[in-house]
């Protein structure tokens, strides 16, 4: 592997020093392009007291291609899939390297707040989500006192 | 290091025993998995392929794979020769005077101090703010996008407009970009 850009590790530094409220990023001692991610549900969604596991990776051509990440905590939105796969245009067609690992996990967090059950990625939570909102919100509400502790 | 595909279960869903046809979710999801970009190409294929592949119960995995890697090869391709800018807008971008760089201006992509380097080579895009970066930053990012990485406007739009202002039935264009 070859040696990490400065960007990289400045951006490490910072996401420890000066962190996002409500987000932790911990870099792999042994690959310092994998993060260990904990988010906390945003207060006012379903995912409140809710603490995620997500899990980043820098690719070798960041910033040019966004970075990969998902959720490892079970969660219910119509954005996210069981396999944990995000459906966020920032993490794909709109893409910029201008983007810092922080605004993509400040826009994973927004992303909890404002789900977007018209562009989903599960398709069947998203059904529900626009036909029977209030068992989703419960769904959600439920999956996330039981899996995201 | 394992692929982005390996990574995200492309392979654990084959074991998939929930759904009542589980090969056709697994073939579904993989899809899914290439087709995340709502292009309108894209959005084209996938329709085309889950239709080819609707009533199809047993789907030999071989011939998933073929037709996945083509169509990643067509979406890689694409991606490549449509997206990006030509070698000559590059080559005439405007570039920035080392006395105009403060000396704590830092480029948006490598966030480095430009005059960190004793011979820094930075370039203005043409949007309206005139976006500076390193030359050497903002090519391969060129080269795959019309866009620049502050502000998302298509920097290939604006060099063409002042041709279209001289008529008023293109003035209406003008607005759509504005
Ligand atoms: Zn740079
Ligand atoms: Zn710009």
């Amino acid at each position: 592997m070859s040696s990490l850009p400065k960007r990289i590790i400045r951006e490490t530094e910072r996401l420890i020093s000066d962190p996002v409220p409500g987000i932790t990023a911990t870099p792999h001692e042994e690959n310092l392009r994998y993060f260990d991610v904990l988010l906390d549900g945003p207060s006012g969604s379903p995912y409140e007291n809710g603490v995620f596991k997500l899990e980043l990776f820098l690719p070798d051509d960041y910033p040019m291609a966004p970075p990969m990440v998902r959720f490892l905590t079970k969660i219910y939105h119509p954005n996210i899939d069981r396999l944990g796969r995000i459906c966020l245009d920032v993490l794909k067609n709109n893409w910029s390297p201008a983007l810092q690992i922080r605004t993509i996990l400040l826009s994973i967090q927004a992303l909890l707040s404002s789900p977007n059950p018209d562009d989903p990625l599960a398709n069947e939570v998203a059904d529900e989500w626009k036909n029977n909102h209030d068992k989703a919100i419960q769904t959600a509400r439920e999956w996330t006192a039981q899996y995201a502790k | 290091m394992p692929t982005y595909e390996e990574e995200h279960g492309l392979n654990s869903t084959n074991n998939n025993t929930e759904g009542e046809r589980p090969n056709r979710l697994t073939v579904q999801q993989a899809l899914n998995n290439f087709i995340n970009t709502p292009t309108d190409s894209r959005n084209n294929l996938s329709n085309s392929i889950n239709n080819s592949i609707n009533g199809i119960n047993n789907v030999d995995f071989n011939l998933l794979n073929q037709m996945m890697n083509s169509m990643n090869t067509i979406l890689v391709d694409k991606s490549n020769t449509n997206n990006g800018v030509s070698n000559e807008f590059i080559d005439r971008l405007e570039r920035v005077n080392v006395k105009q760089l403060k000396n704590d201006d830092t480029c948006p992509i490598c966030t480095n101090e430009y005059k960190d380097d004793s011979y820094p080579l930075v370039v203005e895009l043409p949007c309206n703010s005139k976006h500076r970066f390193d030359l050497e930053c903002i090519v391969p990012w060129l080269k795959i996008n019309k866009t620049c990485p502050l502000c998302r406007i298509d920097v290939t739009i604006k060099k063409e407009l002042p041709v279209l202002v001289d008529s008023e039935e293109e003035d209406e264009d003008w607005e759509m970009y504005g």
